[in-house]
C-alpha cells in the first residue's frame, strides 16, 4: 500500500515512485572550455547526463584548419581535434561519476578512444565508464550525412567499438541504434521500426559469425537505440510498445539470446524536432511534452533517456535560458506528474492491443522486403531505403502544403501577436561567437607543435598497421589518441585505407506525392514552360549542399518538386566544395544555383561560392540559398548578391518553384 | 566576355570553333547551350558550327558510350576511367543522360553526383542532358554533343541507361560501345545469345568483388563467343572490373584502345561515324516527316549517300537544307 502521492490518498494501485529516466540536454558549441561551462551550468541545474554535440568537422574526421571545415568549425558542437580539447571539455566533471552519450558516428572509434583516454588521465578506470556512442552509421547515409567511409568499412569499426566495450566497458553503450533520423526524414511509424530493426540486424548478423553464443548475448544487451516521437502521441505510444517485443523476438529467435535482461528493450529519446516550426515557435513547447509523454507513459516501453530540443529549434541554436526551459519539463514530468507511480497503464487496453499489432506486422512486412534485397547494406547501396523515406517524406509535405496535414500557426491559425519571446537584441536564439573558429584552429597549431612528433608518427603507423591487418581499431586509436594524434590525422589515415565514399541519394525513383495541389503545380508547370520556350531550352538548375552539413532531405524534396515542374536539375548532393558548384554550374549550363546549408555556415560558404562565381565571370547566374538563417544574416546575403533567401518558414515547395522562375525571368532581363 | 543567356548568337558573345577545338570548357558549356536551344535562328547557326567542327575532327578523338542495366555501377566506373584516362594525359569530356519526366519534361540529372575528380582541372568536362526532347524540335542533341566532346577532348565518355532506347542508343554515336553488367544478370545473357540485343563491343562485369562475379563473367564469355556472326570483325572481349576497388581500369581503357586501332586498321572508324551522321540524319527527317516523307524524298539509304558523300560532310546543315527542301514541297502540293 502506498501512502506517497503527494495528497492523493492511499492505493494499492500506486508503487514507489520510479527512479526518473537520466536527463540530458544535446550541447556544445564554439570551443572544448565554452562547452565545458555550459556543461557545469546544466548539471548543477539537475541535469543527470551529458550529450555532446560534436561540430561537423569532428563528426567527418576533418580537423578545425582543413579547407572543408572553413565556417563550420564550433557551429553545431563542439570542436574536438585532440586529447587537449577533451580534456578541456570535461573539466572538472569526473568521469567515473558521469554518464556520457557522444552523437558520433563515422569517427565514433576515435572519439571514444579520447574520451577513454582523458578518463586515464583523469585517473579513472575505464572498465567504470558509463555513456553511449551512437556509433549508427547505417543511417548517416539515409539521413544525417554524416559518413565518411563506405558500407562495408564503417561496419568494421562499428564492430570494433562493440567488441571491444562488451569485453572492456561493460557499462557502456556501444552504439544506438537510431530511429531518431529516420522520423526526421519522413519516415512513418513502420517504417521507423522496420528500417532501424534492419540496421540493427545487418549488424548483429555480421558480429555473430565471429563470437561465441555468451559474448553474443551479451554484445544483443549492450545494443541500445535512440529513439523518436512524434506529436501523434497515442500511435507513439504503440509504435514504442511495438519496438519492445519486435526486439525480443529478434534476440530470441535470431540470436538465441537467453537472457530476458538482454533481450529488453533499451533507448533514449529526442522528440520529434522536424515538425518544430519557425511560425509561433512559443508552441513547440505544448509539442514537445506531447511528444515526451509518449515516450514516459507506458512503464513496459520507458526511455531510459530523454533529451529534448528548446522551442526555438527552428531558428537557431538554443541559449542556456532555452534549454533550461527544456530541462524543467522533464523535471516537472518526472518529479511533479504522477506517471512514475503506477505499472505500465496500457496493458490490457484493446485500442493499443490492436495498434501495436498492426504497426508489428507493417514492421515485419518492411523487414522482410529488406531482407529481400540483401539486408541492410544492399538496400541501403541500391537507394532502396533512402527512396522509401524521401517518398515518405514527400507525401507528408504535401499533405501539409494542401492543408490536409495540419500544422497549427503554419497552414492554419497563423494570426499571430507580436512576440515577447522574439523581441530581445539576440532575436531569440544562440549565436556562436565568431571568434571561437579563430581561437580553435590558433590552439590546433599550437598543440600540433607542442608534440612529440615522433610519438604522433609512430602512433599513425601503427593505426594504418592495424587497418591493414585487420585488427580492432580501438587499442591502437587508444594509443594515438595518448600520444596527441588529431581527428584529421586519424580520419585521413582511415580514409586513405578506406576510400571515401558518396551515398545514394533516392531522389530518382520519386516523384511528389499526388496529395500535392494539383493545380498549382500544373500552373507552375506552365510557368516553366513558357520560361523555358523563351530561354530556348529546358530551365535547368543546380541543386546542391555546400560544406559539411549532411542533412539532405529538404534539398531533395526541393530537386523531386522542380523536376515535376519541369525544371532540369543537376543534384549535385552533399558536401560540395565551393569550387565543385562553380565547375558544375559552368558545365551544365545551368540558369539558377540553388543552396542548402542547416549548419549555420551560410555567411562564409555562400560568400565563398559568389567570390567564386564573380571570379569565373558567372556572376549573372542568379544564387538562392535555403537554410536555417537568422534575419540578419538573411539580410546580409541578400546585400551581397543572393538573390534569395529561403528559412524553416517557407514550407511551401511550389511556391518556392514559382519564385525559382521569377528569379531567372528577372535575371534574363538584367542581363547585360 | 559576359555570358548570357541572351547573348548567344554568333555575335561577340558565340562560342568559337577554335576555343572549343582547343578544349576550353567554357566555349563547349556554351556550345551545348546553344545546341539545345530550340529557337529557329538558334538551331541555324548552331547547325554551322557542328559541321565545322565535325569536319575538322572527323579522325580524332574516341566516343565511348557506355550503357547497361540500371545498378551496375556505370557511374563509379566512369568516374574511374576519368580519373585513369587523365593520368594517361587525356583530356575527358563527358555526357550524362538521365531520362526526362514524361509528364513534366523535367529531369533529375543525378549522374555526375558520382563523378569524384578535382574541380579545377581544365582537362575534365562534364554535361548531364535529359534524353527526350521537349516542344518536338529536330535535333537529337546527344549526337550533337557527342561531335562536340570529340572535337574538344581527347577520349568522350557518354553514359546512358538501358538498350537501345530510340533517343539515347549510344550505338549510333560511339566508335565503341561498352555494355556494364553486374554478377547474377541472366536476362541480359540471354537477350545476348538470343540475338535480341545488339552485341557491344565490349561488355563489362562489374562488382568482380561479388561473390557471382567469377561465374558472370564466364557465362559472358560464352554467351560472347556464341552470338559472333562474322569471323573477319571485331571479337568482343569480356573484362571483370570493380569500380570501388579500382580494378579492371586500365585494362578497359586498354582494350577501348586496342578497339579503335582495329577500327582505323580495317577503315570501319571513319565508315562507322559516316554511318552514325547519316543515321542521324535520316531519323531526325523521319521525325518531322514520317517514313512517307523519307520515301518521297528518294529513302533513307539515297539520301544518306547523296547528302553525305565524304566522311567529312556532317550532317548538320544537310538536314537543315532538307528540311527546307521538304517545307517547300509540301506547302508546295497544299497550295
Amino acid at each position: 500500500m502506498s501512502e506517497q502521492g503527494n495528497g492523493a490518498g492511499p492505493s494499492k494501485v500506486r508503487h514507489e515512485k520510479d527512479r526518473p529516466w537520466i536527463m540530458r540536454t544535446y550541447a556544445g558549441y564554439n570551443t572544448a572550455r565554452a562547452s565545458n561551462e555550459l556543461y557545469r551550468g546544466n548539471l548543477a541545474k539537475g541535469q543527470t547526463g551529458l550529450s555532446v554535440a560534436f561540430d561537423l568537422p569532428t563528426q567527418t574526421g576533418y580537423d578545425s584548419d582543413h579547407p572543408l571545415a572553413a565556417g563550420e568549425v564550433g557551429k553545431v558542437g563542439v570542436p574536438i581535434c585532440s586529447i587537449e580539447d577533451m580534456d578541456l571539455l570535461f573539466d572538472q566533471i569526473p568521469l567515473n561519476q558521469m554518464n556520457t552519450s557522444m552523437t558520433i558516428n563515422a569517427p565514433a572509434a576515435w572519439l571514444l578512444s579520447l574520451y577513454i583516454a582523458t578518463a586515464e588521465r583523469q585517473g579513472v578506470d575505464p572498465k567504470t565508464l558509463r555513456g553511449t556512442t551512437q556509433n549508427d552509421i547505417l543511417k548517416e547515409y539515409l539521413s544525417r550525412g554524416t559518413y565518411i567511409f563506405p558500407p562495408e568499412h564503417s561496419l568494421r569499426l562499428t564492430k570494433d567499438v562493440i567488441l571491444y566495450t562488451v569485453e572492456n566497458i561493460p557499462s557502456w553503450n556501444p552504439l544506438n541504434i537510431c530511429s531518431y533520423h529516420l522520423q526526421e526524414a519522413g519516415a512513418t511509424p513502420a517504417q521507423e521500426l522496420a528500417f532501424s530493426l534492419c540496421n540493427a540486424r545487418a549488424i548483429l548478423d555480421s558480429i555473430q559469425g565471429s563470437v561465441d553464443q555468451a559474448t553474443m548475448d551479451k554484445t544483443f544487451g549492450r545494443f541500445s537505440f535512440f529513439v523518436n516521437s512524434s506529436v501523434r502521441l497515442v500511435d507513439e505510444v504503440c509504435k514504442l510498445r511495438a519496438f519492445t517485443r519486435l526486439w525480443n523476438e529478434l534476440g530470441l529467435e535470431r540470436y538465441g539470446v537467453k537472457g530476458e535482461k538482454e533481450r529488453r528493450f533499451r533507448y533514449g529519446v529526442q522528440v520529434n524536432s522536424l515538425g518544430l516550426t519557425a511560425q509561433q515557435p512559443e508552441n513547440n513547447v505544448a509539442r514537445i511534452i506531447v511528444e515526451t509523454l509518449a515516450v514516459i507513459l507506458s512503464k513496459d516501453a520507458r526511455a531510459r533517456a530523454v533529451q529534448l530540443p528548446a522551442w526555438n529549434e527552428a531558428l537557431g541554436l538554443p541559449r542556456p535560458w532555452d534549454q533550461q526551459w527544456s530541462l524543467r519539463i522533464q523535471q516537472i514530468l518526472a518529479y511533479e506528474s504522477d506517471i512514475l507511480e503506477y505499472p505500465d497503464i496500457f496493458n490490457g487496453s484493446e485500442v493499443i492491443e490492436a495498434r501495436v499489432q498492426e504497426l508489428m506486422e507493417q514492421a515485419k512486412e518492411e523487414m522482410a522486403r529488406v531482407e529481400e534485397i540483401g539486408g541492410a547494406a544492399a538496400a541501403i547501396d541500391t537507394g532502396y531505403m533512402k527512396q522509401q523515406l524521401v517518398k515518405s517524406n514527400a507525401a507528408r509535405i504535401a499533405a501539409i502544403e494542401s492543408g490536409e496535414q495540419i500544422v497549427v500557426g503554419v497552414n492554419k491559425y497563423t494570426e499571430t501577436e507580436p512576440s515577447p519571446l522574439l523581441s530581445g537584441v539576440d532575436g531569440g536564439f544562440f549565436k556562436t561567437d565568431p571568434d571561437a573558429e579563430r581561437d580553435q584552429i590558433e590552439r590546433l597549431k599550437a598543440f600540433r607543435e607542442s608534440r612529440d612528433q615522433k610519438k604522433v608518427d609512430e602512433a599513425l603507423k601503427d593505426l594504418a598497421g592495424a587497418l591493414e591487418k585487420g585488427e580492432n581499431i580501438m587499442p591502437v586509436s587508444i594509443r594515438a589518441a595518448h600520444a596527441g594524434v588529431t581527428t584529421g590525422e586519424w580520419g585521413d589515415t582511415l580514409r586513405k585505407v578506406f576510400g571515401e565514399y558518396r551515398s545514394p541519394t533516392g531522389v530518382g525513383g520519386v516523384s511528389t506525392s499526388d496529395r500535392e495541389k494539383r493545380e498549382q503545380l500544373e500552373a507552375v508547370r506552365q510557368r516553366v514552360d513558357a520560361l523555358s520556350e523563351k530561354l530556348g531550352r529546358r530551365l535547368k538548375v543546380l541543386i546542391g549542399k555546400p560544406g559539411l552539413d549532411g542533412h539532405s532531405n529538404g534539398a531533395e524534396q526541393i530537386a523531386v518538386r522542380a523536376r515535376d515542374v519541369g525544371m532540369e536539375v543537376v543534384y549535385e548532393g552533399i558536401r560540395l566544395t565551393p569550387d565543385r558548384i562553380v565547375n558544375s554550374a559552368a558545365d551544365e549550363g545551368v540558369h539558377l544555383i540553388g543552396l542548402s546549408i542547416l549548419s549555420g555556415s551560410h555567411l562564409s560558404l555562400v560568400g565563398e561560392v559568389m567570390e567564386r562565381m564573380k571570379a569565373a565571370e558567372l556572376d549573372q547566374i542568379p544564387v538562392v540559398v535555403g537554410g536555417i538563417i537568422p534575419d540578419d544574416d538573411k539580410e546580409e546575403l541578400l546585400r551581397r548578391g543572393v538573390a534569395r533567401v529561403y528559412t524553416p518558414k517557407d514550407y511551401e515547395i511550389t511556391q518556392m518553384m514559382e519564385d525559382f522562375v521569377k528569379v531567372v525571368e528577372s535575371s534574363l532581363l538584367s542581363a547585360v | 566576355m559576359k555570358d548570357s543567356p541572351k547573348t548567344l548568337g554568333r555575335g561577340p558573345g558565340a562560342p568559337s570553333v577554335e576555343d572549343v577545338r582547343s578544349g576550353k570548357k567554357r566555349a563547349v558549356a556554351r556550345l551545348f547551350n546553344l545546341l539545345e536551344d530550340r529557337r529557329p535562328e538558334k538551331i541555324r547557326e548552331c547547325f554551322a558550327i557542328l559541321d565545322e567542327l565535325y569536319a575538322a575532327s572527323i579522325g580524332d578523338s574516341h566516343v565511348l558510350g557506355i550503357t547497361g542495366p540500371p545498378g551496375a555501377g556505370k557511374s563509379c566506373l566512369i568516374s574511374r576511367l576519368i580519373s585513369e584516362a587523365r593520368q594517361r594525359g587525356k583530356t575527358v569530356g563527358v555526357i550524362a543522360i538521365d531520362p526526362s519526366s514524361r509528364r513534366s519534361s523535367g529531369a533529375i540529372l543525378g549522374d555526375r553526383i558520382r563523378y569524384e575528380y578535382d574541380a579545377t582541372d581544365p582537362g575534365i568536362f562534364v554535361r548531364s542532358m535529359a534524353n527526350r526532347g521537349d516542344l518536338g524540335g529536330i535535333s537529337d542533341r546527344t549526337f550533337a554533343g557527342s561531335v562536340v566532346l570529340r572535337a574538344a577532348f581527347d577520349l568522350v565518355l557518354v553514359e546512358t541507361v538501358g538498350v537501345g532506347q530510340a533517343e539515347s542508343d549510344v550505338m549510333d554515336l560511339a566508335d565503341t560501345t561498352l555494355f556494364v553488367i553486374q554478377p547474377g544478370s541472366g536476362d541480359m545473357l540471354q537477350f545476348l545469345k538470343a540475338g535480341i540485343m545488339e552485341e557491344p563491343d565490349l561488355m563489362v562485369v562489374n562488382k568482380s568483388d561479388q561473390p557471382q562475379a567469377r561465374r558472370t563473367f564466364n557465362d559472358v564469355r560464352s554467351a560472347l563467343h556464341t552470338a559472333r556472326s562474322d569471323a573477319a570483325a571485331w571479337a568482343p572481349e569480356a573484362l571483370m572490373s570493380s569500380a570501388t576497388e579500382g580494378t579492371g581500369i586500365t585494362e578497359i581503357l586498354d582494350e577501348a584502345a586496342r578497339h579503335r586501332e582495329h577500327l582505323v586498321g580495317t577503315g570501319e572508324f571513319l565508315k562507322r561515324r559516316q554511318r552514325h551522321a547519316r543515321h542521324w540524319m535520316v531519323r531526325n527527317l523521319e521525325r518531322l516527316y514520317g517514313s512517307r516523307g523519307v520515301e518521297t524524298m528518294g529513302g533513307s539509304e539515297r539520301l544518306g549517300e547523296a547528302c553525305l558523300p565524304d566522311p567529312e560532310t556532317g550532317p548538320f546543315m544537310a538536314l537543315e537544307r532538307l528540311d527546307e527542301q521538304m517545307q517547300i514541297k509540301v506547302a508546295g502540293e497544299s497550295g
